[in-house]
């Protein structure tokens, strides 16, 4: 039936009705009770394809047999082909010699009804229907002529039947093709292949590499690109790919199989790509194996399966020999050199080569520099230029199970030069040792020293001095949450007088505020009763900085002063009384 | 239960209903094939609001349910033509009277055509199977 949808609420009216499905009338069908098998076997009649799996070819003749009784005079006859691959495809069509010819006749600008066309009907299963009409019977053998067919992906000719219809909606012959004509098809080759990583040395743990290529054939919608590799090994999923004048080609998944030797990469292209272009992939995460005579890739364009080249080819990667300069750092400083007191650690170092696009910058602690330094809001690091002016500006993580801070977003700032590292508010370790921090680049797929620092590369770490401890007690005023409080220390100096350049620095445990005071009109201290200059540090987290001293304090047991700093926001009960999880944290006052 | 359907409405000329391969049994190796064809634009020229498109709702008394796959009931049927239609399956009553006097309790493919087709020249091929010899009405 026939009517009008209203798309507003999706009633329909029907307006007119078919035939009455009685006997007799088009819309009623008795099938005949024979089987198809019983129909002659025209074996002339086929599909007449070889040549390049996954190609198009047009000009194609496809040989019609009927029978001597054939007659096509109506919309029921046609040729229905199931094939287990869609050979028809939105880009076929009728040759030119097809859609002139009188008789038989096929569809013409004139008759787009009877257009050939396809359906999917299940997975692996298409229906191709190709109508024509003669004006009558038509008993002898003749071609259809396709162009822009598309050949499957395989070697061998998949599974395909055409039957022939005639007028009456009856078969009049038909041909199958099960599991023969071995090696029709073929796989070609690429057009243009060409590879070359940014760093050819042999033995290079990163480096990025990039193909350069172009194919015969159009490159298929969601088709999938395999680089096998020979020599070389990937650690990525990190690729790009573009058109020679930089236009993107979007990727779907870019991804290493276990031996890291093929890269597996599955385009999101929603068009084909055009063949006779060139494109190129630049893929991340590349190493060159030193120990091996050769090392060069295949590039496969595959079928969007990934069952089928398409079409492959091989090249080689002219290396060269190693020249893997490491990271240089040039000079280690403390602030204070005492061990195991509140401090700020100053590297500077040189880097041999920018950051690629697949790591990171990234320190590696060992175990007695990040045991007491595994609070992050404790430390504030700078990334200076080597000017020690200029400011990167980054942010970093600290992942205290691999001991490692871990920079983000320096891929395009890095460049090979020198730069400086400012760690505030770190506490010394009590010993050094030389491998106390490295500076690494972190490849991030899977966590491998892309380059590190060696240790010839490396400056010698300052030795510690041992500190004096003094006899110094605290007490504590407005000890409720949120009020400001009165610090009061009481301390006597054994070895050095209080003069006018004695600078105290007091650092607070973190569950004191960042910036200690709620409001900088309450920074108050005073010693011994009379107001002197403090400040928080200017870098550093929870630290205050008590200076220039009015008054002069000689050492000894009988000349007790006082350090008072007012106006420190109470902290939460809850944080102190023996909670665990701050059993480590102290108040410490040191002077120099 | 729903109307009669009125046979007497009047039927669009030169748009019809074709079998292709009518054998039964065919399997999936030689598929079935209803074509609908108009030949005729000028027969489509009822005139459509904007709220309006133009159905056809193809009826199988022996259901829709034989192709390779049970499609559920509003999911989308294989078809295939020139025109930018959309086909989707609808399931049918199963308790209600299903003589051919009651063809709206039938399974069905509601066909929305795009509009062109009062401009162009069409035809629609549905796959379906025939499993038995006996009578199909459409």
């Amino acid at each position: 039936m026939v009517g009008i949808l209203d798309t507003n609420n999706g009633a329909i009216r029907y307006l007119h009705a078919g035939a009455r499905p009685i006997m007799g009338a088009s819309t009623y069908l008795t099938p005949a009770n024979i089987l198809v098998y019983s129909k002659p076997k025209q074996t002339a009649m086929q599909l007449n394809i070889a040549g390049l799996a996954g190609s198009y070819k047009s000009n194609v003749n496809f040989t019609i047999s009927p029978s001597a009784s054939f007659n096509g005079n109506s919309y029921s006859s046609a040729v229905i082909v199931m094939s287990s691959w869609q050979f028809y495809v939105s880009s076929s069509s009728l040759s030119p010699t097809s859609t002139a010819s009188v008789d038989p006749q096929f569809a013409n600008v004139a008759n787009v009804e009877q257009t050939p066309l396809t359906i999917q009907v299940s997975s692996t299963s298409f229906l191709t229907y190709i109508p024509f009409t003669t004006t009558g019977v038509y008993g002898s053998n003749f071609n259809i002529v396709l162009d822009s067919l598309k050949f499957p992906y395989s070697l061998d000719l998949p599974y395909y039947s055409v039957s022939l219809i005639d007028g009456t909606g009856a078969i009049d012959g038909y041909n199958e093709f099960i599991n023969q004509n071995q090696n029709i098809f073929y796989t070609g080759v690429l057009q243009d292949l060409a590879f070359s990583c940014n760093d050819n040395s042999l033995g290079v743990i990163n480096t990025y590499c990039t193909i350069g290529f172009s194919s015969f054939q159009d490159i298929e919608i969601g088709a999938v690109l395999v680089v096998n590799l020979y020599g070389l090994f990937v650690s990525t999923n990190l690729c790009s790919m573009q058109y020679s004048n930089g236009t993107s080609i979007p990727i779907a998944s870019c991804l290493p199989n276990v031996n890291q030797n093929i890269l597996t990469i599955t385009l999101a292209n929603t068009e084909q790509l055009p063949f006779n272009t060139q494109y190129s992939i630049v893929i991340n995460g590349m190493s060159i194996d030193a120990t091996q005579i050769s090392n060069y890739i295949t590039f496969q364009v595959m079928d969007p399966t990934n069952a089928y080249a398409i079409e492959q080819k091989t090249r080689i990667l002219l290396t060269s020999v190693a020249q893997d300069f490491p990271i240089e750092i040039t000079q280690f400083s403390f602030e204070k050199t005492n061990p195991v007191v509140p401090s700020s650690l100053f590297v500077n170092f040189t880097l041999p080569r920018p950051l690629n696009a697949d790591e990171a910058f990234a320190l590696v602690l060992n175990k007695d520099f990040i045991t007491p330094n595994n609070i992050p809001s404790k430390i504030n690091i700078r990334l200076m230029m080597a000017d020690g002016v200029t400011l990167v500006p980054t942010t970093w993580v600290l992942k205290s199970i691999n001991s490692q801070i871990i920079f983000e977003n320096l891929q395009t700032v890095l460049t090979a030069s020198a730069y400086s590292l400012e760690l505030y508010g770190i506490t010394t370790p009590s010993t050094v040792a030389q491998d106390m921090i490295s500076i690494i680049y972190l490849r991030i797929y899977d966590n491998t020293y892309a380059k590190s620092n060696i240790a010839s590369s490396t400056s010698t770490f300052p030795a510690l001095t041992s500190k004096v401890n003094s006899l110094i007690t605290l007490q504590t005023y407005f000890n409720t949450e949120g009020l400001e409080q009165e610090l009061l220390f009481t301390v006597i100096n054994q070895f050095v007088p209080i003069t006018q350049y004695t600078v105290w620095v007091i650092n607070l445990p973190i569950y004191y505020s960042q910036p200690i005071w709620n409001d900088d009109y309450l920074i108050y201290c005073t010693i011994s009763g009379t107001p002197l200059p403090c400040t928080r540090s200017v870098h550093t987290p929870y630290q205050i900085v008590v200076s220039s001293s009015p008054l002069l304090v000689s050492v000894g047991s009988s000349t007790t002063y006082t350090i008072t700093v007012f106006g420190i926001t109470c902290p939460r009960a809850a944080y102190l009384n023996g909670n665990s999880m701050f059993a480590t944290e102290s108040i410490f006052l040191g002077m120099y | 239960m729903l109307p009669l359907i009125v046979q007497e409405r009047s039927r669009i000329t030169n748009f019809d209903m074709y079998f292709s391969n009518n054998i039964y049994n065919s399997g999936g190796n030689f598929l079935n094939v209803i074509r609908l064809v108009s030949s005729d634009p000028t027969q489509w020229t009822n005139v459509l609001q904007v709220n309006e498109k133009r159905v056809i709702t193809v009826f199988a008394y022996q259901g829709w349910t034989n192709l390779f796959t049970t499609l559920s009931s509003y999911s989308s049927y294989p078809c295939a033509s020139n025109l930018a239609a959309s086909y989707t399956y609808i399931q049918g009553s199963n308790t209600q009277n299903l003589t051919s006097d009651y063809p709206l309790n039938w399974d069905r493919i509601n066909i929305i055509l795009p509009g062109t087709e009062s401009s162009t020249k069409f035809s629609i091929i549905i796959p379906t199977q025939y499993p038995s010899t006996a009578a199909y009405s459409f």
